[in-house]
């Protein structure tokens, strides 16, 4: 298939929308995605300069990231075809109801370059049906994958990815603009950093997330937190009081043992399942625990 | 009756102990551990660390300091709500040398159920969940303090088979492997790399390659290479010991296998971890020798390999230990730098929590130890300090008759790295004249990611076969560097060793092209043996988008080879080149395995045309005719495509003497619908002369034909036949076409069951869909049915993959029976699992399992005698508490253990199928139910297909058994396994044999002739498979009576030897007294009472010998044992 012509033309603009995002109070805010997404939960940057972002209002995340995915939910489904992790998705998206969702799509799929392009926007297309029919969030932002780097032999050279990564970034943000929503061209704002971010060329290290994730901020048109915010004593208990935030939810959202807690031997050991509730009561008390950490590091003079 | 059963023991007065039953554990004093250890002579075991020091180790591994690192998982299975993930990371030191921990570090502690651990690279690598961590040491206290992700995307579906099992290949990359429920999805720079279920990838650390060697296997808990670079595993659930493992090989339960690989030795134990014997402290007899923990039967196993062709012949051999205390679980064996063999402990009752509780009470949490085994008067091996020594001295140890220390001084020279190293060792790998040396430096250089060509090419051209092999491996992951490489491989297919020639067909899988392809094939020209030819399937698949359009485009022509592009074709499944296949057929150019691949591959890939051809060549008797008229029923059924004229050629057929030919002619003229078959197989049918199979073929043929005409004609037999069988069959098969219609009369033939005819099969009818179910639930309503019958129809019911409870109840209600599925209340439980204990006999218990009536022979086996079906329960009263085997046996539902469970399709017109999955291909789906019967489902016809809740295993199967009979057979079941009587080792005793029916020879002719009769080739003999019991004895009184003079009852029994091809062998018997036994025909005379001990030249023939018995006066057990000279 022939795409690159229109790809010359196209603009690249961050915002597909023409207004700036701006988050709401109590916002349920899902960020959605493959391993770059998945990883960020364990850090805590990105969670942390969002939330910090949004000032005064207190936002509730939930990291659905994972490992491998793609926008078909290939990593997402467990015994049955790639559609019972998209369906999977669909429920945990119903029951979430998010308002806002921020997704990271196109890693996976550009290593097939322009022959998997029409496949991967096709998909895109119908993951965001999915997702507006299942929660219809306020805002959807669409985040262009980051550039993967060259680390040196013996790792491998990343050039000819990146130029696929540019051509998926301009589909992406071609995607949002037909269908009016957010587009954050993180591809865009992390091209051209210094390297040594990842450990692999793709998947970022603690202290790259820290650049990731002030760059995607800026990104969505947001203002990131200053240095002094970041590492005051109330920004770094912040910090760290999301990652434990996010490890109990991700206990609750993606338990060990599925098999028998929900799926095909749960009439062996599905009693236990009920466990997994009991996580809820924990991930609000650090939530609200969150939402005061906050409000000290704005404090902070920059 | 368990509903009796329960009443009583609720009404007794045990209640005031109730809890000792559940509560009751194995005293975890050391000493008491130790007491219950076996050791073969000249062993030592000592405990080299234990609880409180460590807990609950799950894997272990040595780094270049000698030092121990375990994982250590108190969390498992499942995390506690609020409590903090606190699982550990542990380096053990043994400073002083005395064999004993002197210290324990916790390197880290905040993981979640680390399953596997290796150091390397300078730090650690760690299994954790959905990730592998880099842990590192920054500052040298021995306590992690930097942390990467390696690997993330790894499923958790099941926390024992999350990603485990870490090893470091020769070549430098870190091996770890996933069980069964695992769909893991890895991003790495190279792209992204899944794997679903089983199997064991390889990761090389410095450019995050990550690939998939092989996939399957239920719980690869154990993976090791041998001397040459060639990989083995176990399977923690699987049952056939050790595994021979290679690129690209697909084993048990890989999920969508189409074809798969069996292990080395079917009906082992289950196995988790693997380790081989080797070094200087380990007895001469011993070393090479692979053992692996029986973590179920407390003990560990040991298996001798010998090379055969691509792959190898696994004997077991005697236990290497064993112990009786019920907590001692070995999971992992290693040898340690001082040449003495460590066992990882994981000390508890319960071993995994699937089928018990994740919260039982009794699984414990906090113990566990690490043994040590040496030899006496054996010094151990001196332990180098691999840190301190100089590149020449870590060379040197490159050739170390320890081969511990070749790994670990390879691993530290990997660790300084390629500029500290290299130059030094490419000096050093080019004067070694020895292939053995030559191979350690070759891998030593793979470890440090680099090539030194001249090298592997030498190694490529070894006298020694294994060598050769070893090369080829090398060039499976790096052939892109050494340029001569295609041409060794090229020559390698030729080679004169069948494992060289294997290898060369995974080097080929590695580069897609049609000239792989027709280069893999030329293999053919040399024998082909299992591996051999799995590969050469399976490449030809995997480059199917290479070789087809290069083929077709004339490109490629398989050198003109037939037997070739027919193995490509067979392997494919698709209509390529048929004519050439036709007229080697035609011509008689294909003859015997390939003559019957040529018609299968037609059968299944060919137009209407070809199927055509092939009827005329049978009918022309060119071909074998019974062999094509299965393929042609094949096409029929899954394709819907039959031969596109002159089908009324298969009425020559129905003419055939022969009973099959008949059979599948009748079958195949109704799904043809000849109509002039039609009034030819009526008559028969309705013939009360004709035998019982003919007519059973004639009704199948009839029920082919379907519609109108065929439901007329069996509803006309089963309202007007005066014989009783056409008549039963009549209402079977119109039951097939139209149940309601059929449903009333079937309620009369079950009413009036009660000789023993196995018409309560037709409820297998009736169960294929709800509306037929229900039409039978309806007839039954307000009918009596004898109580076996109703019982055998709730069985049947409870077994479907939907079970109908309409018809159920309807069965209860009629029979005047109690439910199936009983649960017991707490307090039941705890009383009845204390009768077992107190008044359970084992020996009485394992007659009831034996006995006919309760089928348990029929689906399961114990130590691969028996039937393959259920799980191998040669274990399960070392592994599964009392109480849980008592729910199994009263609802089976309840547990199902895992690779067990029932696939359920639908198909289009609502009929359902329940039975194991054994393969799905992309026409058919094969499912074998529980009587073992295979049916294949046409993909077309598929609506739907599932993994079932629903257990094969019948519920209410034990409901006619007494009290103490059911007692006696939970004993009897909870002591398989346990050091004792009731623990299947390794004697080379006979345990399969078949046994001979009553027949239709006369008693004055048995009289006559004596029992030299049943040596004689007889076409009437019928012989079924009977398998010893768990201590090989065979009783007489269980072997079917055939009548003799007078009121003598002889039992007879065929066996076979499996022999190494050459050499004599013995067979020693425990008593000869009342036995007759025939080689051959030949009797050998045995004396007149007393053991006895035969001398026989090898031979294979499965019925070889005849054993003849007086079953009657004769009362002690058959015992052979087979002697084969040292």
């Amino acid at each position: 298939m022939r795409m690159k012509p229109w790809i010359l033309s196209l603009l690249l603009i961050s915002l597909a929308k023409g207004d700036g995002l701006t988050f709401q109070n109590n916002d349920r805010v899902v960020l959605l995605g493959n391993t770059v997404v998945e990883r960020a939960q364990k850090y805590g940057h990105l969670e942390t300069a969002l939330t910090l972002a949004a000032g005064e209002k207190n936002l509730r995340f939930r990291n659905l990231g994972w490992s491998g995915d793609t926008v078909y939910g290939d990593a997402r489904s467990y015994f049955g075809p790639p559609q019972e992790g998209f369906d999977r998705l669909r429920t945990d998206l119903g029951r979430i109801k998010p308002n806002v969702v921020i997704i990271c799509y196109g890693a996976v799929a550009s290593f097939d370059g322009d022959d998997g392009l029409m496949d991967f926007i096709k998909g895109y297309n119908r993951l965001l049906d999915m997702i507006n029919s299942a929660a219809n969030p306020r805002a959807i932002v669409l985040v262009s994958p980051p550039p993967a780097e060259s680390l040196g032999s013996p790792m491998p050279d990343m050039s000819k990815q990146n130029e696929r990564l540019e051509t998926y970034r301009a589909a992406i943000s071609k995607l949002a603009s037909i269908r009016k929503i957010y587009f954050a061209d993180l591809f865009g704002e992390m091209k051209g950093s210094n390297t040594g971010l990842t450990n692999n060329g793709l998947h970022y290290t603690e202290k790259g997330y820290a650049v990731l994730s002030s760059k995607l901020v800026k990104a969505m048109g947001l203002t990131p937190p200053t240095a002094k915010q970041i590492f005051s004593k109330s920004g770094q208990d912040l910090r760290a009081k999301i990652v434990k935030k996010n490890k109990l939810f991700f206990f609750h959202w993606r338990p060990a043992n599925e098999t028998y807690l929900r799926l095909f031997r749960k009439h062996e050991q599905g009693n236990n399942a009920k466990e997994l509730e009991k996580f809820i009561p924990i991930i609000e008390a650090r939530e609200s625990e969150i939402d005061g950490l906050k409000t000290a590091t704005l404090k902070v003079k920059s | 009756m368990i509903s009796r059963l329960a009443l009583s023991l609720s009404l007794s007065c045990l209640v005031a102990s109730a809890q000792n039953g559940l509560t009751d554990i194995p005293d975890p004093d050391v000493s008491k551990q130790i007491a219950g250890f076996t050791l073969p002579e000249g062993m030592e075991i000592n405990l080299f660390a234990s609880d409180p020091m460590i807990a609950k180790p799950v894997q272990m591994n040595w780094d270049s300091q000698g030092r121990l690192w375990l994982v250590s998982s108190g969390m498992y299975p499942h995390i506690i709500p609020g409590a903090e993930e606190n699982d550990k990371v542990l380096v053990l030191e043994d400073a002083n040398n005395d064999g004993v921990a002197d210290k324990s570090t916790v390197f880290a502690d905040n993981l979640h159920i680390p399953t596997g651990v290796i150091p390397g690279d300078g730090g650690a690598y760690v299994a954790n969940s959905t990730e592998i961590l880099f842990l590192k040491d920054t500052n040298g206290d021995l306590v992690s303090d930097e942390r990467r992700t390696v690997l993330s995307g790894f499923g958790t579906e099941d926390t024992h088979h999350i990603v485990h099992t870490f090893e470091h290949g020769p070549d430098g990359m870190l091996y770890f492997s996933q069980s069964i429920y695992i769909h893991s999805h890895l991003e790495t720079p190279h792209g992204v790399r899944r794997l679903m279920g089983g199997g064991t990838w390889h990761f090389r650390p410095e450019t995050y390659e990550a690939e998939v060697l092989y996939k399957g296997l239920i719980n690869p808990w154990g993976f090791v290479f041998d001397d040459y670079g060639q990989t083995f595993a176990t399977d923690g659930a699987g049952g056939h010991g050790i595994n021979f493992v290679f690129p690209r090989s697909v084993h048990v339960t890989s999920p969508g296998a189409k074809r798969i690989i069996k292990g080395l030795n079917p009906g082992q134990p289950k196995l988790c971890g693997l380790e081989i014997l080797s070094g200087t402290h380990v007895p001469d007899k011993m070393r090479g020798v692979m053992i692996a923990p029986d973590f179920r039967g407390h003990r560990i196993n040991a298996y001798r390999l010998a090379p055969n062709g691509s792959t190898y012949t696994s004997t077991r051999i005697d236990d290497f230990i064993s112990s009786s205390h019920r907590a001692f679980r070995p999971i992992d064996v290693k040898m340690g730098p001082d040449g003495a063999i460590y066992i990882a402990d994981w000390y508890n009752p319960i071993i995994q929590h699937g089928e018990v509780d994740f919260r039982d009470p009794r699984r414990d949490h906090t113990h566990g130890r690490i043994w040590r085994v040496t030899y006496k008067d054996r010094p151990l091996a001196k332990k180098p300090d691999f840190q301190k020594a100089s590149v020449k001295e870590l060379l040197d140890l490159q050739v170390s008759p320890e081969r511990f220390n070749r790994e670990y001084a390879r691993r530290e020279l990997r660790h300084r790295g390629g500029d500290a190293v290299l130059p030094e060792l490419q000096k050093w790998a080019l004067n070694q004249g020895d292939d053995l040396a030559g191979l350690q430096a070759m891998w030593t250089l793979q470890a440090l990611n680099t090539t030194n060509i001249k090298l592997v090419e030498r190694l490529a051209s070894s006298k020694k076969a294994r060598i050769r092999a070893a090369a080829l491996r090398f060039l499976y992951h790096r052939q892109d560097e050494v340029p001569s490489a295609a041409k060794i491989i090229s020559r390698s297919i030729h080679d004169e060793n069948a494992q060289v020639r294997l290898w060369a067909i995974c080097c080929l899988a590695q580069k897609p092209s049609a000239q792989s392809v027709a280069l893999a094939l030329e293999a053919l020209d040399h024998e082909v043996d299992e591996p051999l030819d799995f590969a050469l399937w399976s490449i030809v698949r995997e480059h199917e988008a290479h070789w087809v359009p290069a083929f077709e485009k004339g490109e490629m022509n398989f050198d003109n080879k037939l037997p070739r592009l027919l193995f490509a074709i067979a392997a494919l499944e698709k209509p390529i080149a048929l004519n050439s296949i036709i007229a080697g057929l035609s011509n008689g150019s294909l003859k015997g395995a390939e003559q019957s691949s040529a018609i299968s591959a037609i059968g299944k890939v060919g137009t209407s045309e070809d199927l055509n051809q092939l009827l005329s060549l049978a009918a022309d008797k060119k071909i074998p005719q019974l062999h094509t008229l299965n393929v042609l029923i094949d096409s029929k059924k899954i394709r819907k495509i039959q031969p596109s004229k002159g089908t009324e050629r298969l009425l020559d057929f129905l003419k055939s003497r022969d009973q099959g030919t008949y059979q599948k002619t009748a079958l195949l003229a109704g799904l043809w619908r000849i109509d002039s078959a039609r009034q030819q197989l009526i008559a028969t049918f309705s013939d009360p002369n004709t035998s019982g199979s003919k007519r059973q073929a004639a009704a199948e043929g009839l029920r082919n034909f379907g519609g109108k005409a065929a439901v007329a004609t069996f509803e006309k037999f089963a309202r007007d036949s005066q014989t009783d069988d056409i008549k039963a069959l009549a209402v079977k098969e119109l039951a097939n076409l139209d149940p309601s219609r059929a449903a009333k009369a079937a309620v009369a033939l079950l009413a009036k069951d009660e000789a023993g005819q196995d018409r309560y099969r037709l409820f297998d009818v009736f169960l294929k869909n709800p509306k037929a179910s229900t039409s039978l639930a309806n007839a039954i309503k307000g009918q009596k049915l004898p109580a076996k019958i109703a019982r055998l129809g709730m069985q049947r019911a409870g077994t479907s993959g939907k079970p109908p409870e309409n018809l159920i109840k309807a069965l209860q209600t009629a029979g005047n029976l109690k439910p199936m599925a009983q649960q017991l209340s707490k307090e039941e439980m705890t009383l009845l699992v204390q009768r077992v204990q107190a008044d359970g006999d084992p020996h009485n218990g394992e007659r009831v399992y034996r006995s006919f009536n309760l089928q348990c022979v029929a689906c399961h086996a114990i130590g691969g005698v028996g039937s393959p079906i259920g799980p191998d329960l040669v274990s399960i009263g070392s592994s599964a508490p009392v109480d849980y085997l008592i729910t199994s046996l009263l609802n089976p539902n309840d547990k199902i253990k895992e690779g067990y469970h029932t696939t359920l399709v639908t198909t289009k017109n609502g009929d359902t199928f329940t039975g194991g999955l054994v393969s799905e291909g992309d026409q058919e789906i094969t499912l074998r139910d529980n009587s073992g019967r295979m049916t294949k489902i046409a993909k077309a016809d598929v609506k739907s297909k599932i993994i079932s809740p629903v257990s094969m295993m019948p519920p209410g199967l034990t409901a006619s058994l007494r009290e103490d009979e059911f007692i006696d057979l939970v004993r009897f079941l909870s002591e398989l396994g346990k050091e004792g009587e009731f623990k299947v080792d390794s004697r080379p005793v006979i345990r399969n044999w078949m046994a001979l029916q009553p027949h239709k020879r006369t008693r004055d002719d048995i009289g006559h002739y004596g029992p030299k009769i049943f040596a004689e080739k007889f076409e009437d003999y019928s012989w079924t498979p009977v398998g010893s019991m768990v201590s090989g004895a065979l009783p007489p009184k269980e072997l079917p009576p055939v009548l003799g003079r007078g009121k003598t009852r002889w039992g007879v029994v065929r066996f076979g030897v499996e022999q190494p091809a050459k050499g004599a062998f013995s067979l020693k018997i425990n008593e000869s007294h009342l036995m007759h036994l025939f080689d051959g025909e030949k009797e050998i005379k045995l004396p007149e009472k007393g053991p006895a001990t035969v001398e026989f030249k090898a031979g294979t023939d499965p019925q070889r010998f005849t054993i003849a018995v007086n079953s009657v006066y004769r009362s002690t057990n058959i015992l052979v044992e087979v002697v084969t000279p040292k």
